[in-house]
């Protein structure tokens, strides 16, 4: 399979399990959630692949970087606390960290 | 004006009918130009001798000391020569200098091109083509490509032996998507998205 389509199917099953994550915690608005995980999503994972790729090669160091990065958005997004929004961020990117590991590096 | 409009026309219709008019000298959409150059491995062995190279279309001719990596336009040929240091006279350098019956020049076998281009997020930056003198007498002059040492964007390099003499040996590291996905992905797709997400805060704001 192309390169191109796994980082597609990497976005698709990120936003999938981040979404699913973030709902238990809120549990209203699906379809917002949903359009926040989407663009939250779209904005990091990239730029943590780009990362990865060519600037940072410490595959951690990225994810904690995502996780800083997407609570800050959650928090602002979702009108939430910000040590919930971080709990929230923890909890799904590591989640798709343990996927990536396991299937993608 | 009108000759004005009538010239343009004749311009554009020249170029879309021949576009190859075009492409000849620029950079193909999706395409970066690699910075390459060559150098000559073991130039101090031959004391005796200093080495030029020519090419007629654009650059010209340049003398190639050792350590010197040295270019070319990118759809010239481009020759080496040693000449007998004994012989040469910098100033005698020129066009004419080169011709085929000159008696103190001493072609090598060797015909060098340019590297071409490579897809735009390839990792490739530069590729440097090491030429090393095989044997040289007042009749001949043998070159031989022996390795080409690429460096990537992320500051690594490697070195690639030639195995045969007209193929160049392949990076090890090239781009792994298309270059129009590498843009969507890398560029536009966060920026899109930091931007909806701006926008939603700041209608929120508006709301209040």
């Amino acid at each position: 399979m192309s390169p191109m389509y796994w980082y597609i199917l990497s976005l698709i099953i990120t936003i999938v399990i981040e979404f699913s994550v973030i709902w238990i915690f809120v549990k209203k608005d699906t379809s917002k959630l949903f359009l926040y995980t989407v663009l939250i999503n779209s904005f990091t994972l990239p730029l943590a692949t780009f990362s990865y790729q060519n600037l940072i090669n410490n595959f951690y160091l990225v994810e904690a970087l995502v996780i800083f990065a997407e609570s800050i958005l959650i928090m602002l997004l979702l009108k939430t606390k910000y040590p919930r929004a971080l709990l929230i961020s923890f909890v799904a990117n590591f989640i798709t960290a343990m996927i990536s590991l396991l299937f993608f590096i | 004006m009108r000759n004005k409009l009538i010239i343009l026309f004749a311009f554009v219709l020249v170029f879309s009918v021949f576009p190859q008019a075009v492409s000849a000298d620029l950079i193909i959409p999706g395409t970066k130009s690699v910075n390459w150059c060559y150098e000559i491995s073991n130039i101090n062995d031959y004391p005796d001798y200093v080495f030029v190279f020519n090419e007629e279309r654009v650059t010209g001719h340049g003398i190639i000391n050792q350590g010197d990596c040295f270019g070319f336009y990118k759809n010239g040929l481009t020759s080496v020569y040693a000449i007998p240091k004994a012989e040469f006279n910098e100033a005698e350098l020129n066009r004419e200098f080169f011709e085929e019956n000159n008696p103190i020049l001493i072609k090598s076998n060797i015909q060098l091109n340019a590297f071409g281009s490579v897809q735009e997020n390839d990792p490739l930056q530069k590729a440097v083509i090491t030429l090393d003198i095989e044997s040289l007498s007042k009749s001949s002059f043998d070159v031989q490509k022996s390795k080409v040492t690429y460096t990537y964007t992320d500051g690594t390099s490697e070195e690639e032996v030639f195995q045969s003499q007209e193929i160049m040996p392949e990076p090890s590291k090239t781009a792994i998507m298309p270059w129009w996905f590498a843009k969507f992905w890398y560029i536009i797709l966060p920026i899109l998205a930091i931007i909806l997400i701006g926008i939603i805060l700041l209608i929120r704001r508006l709301k209040k």
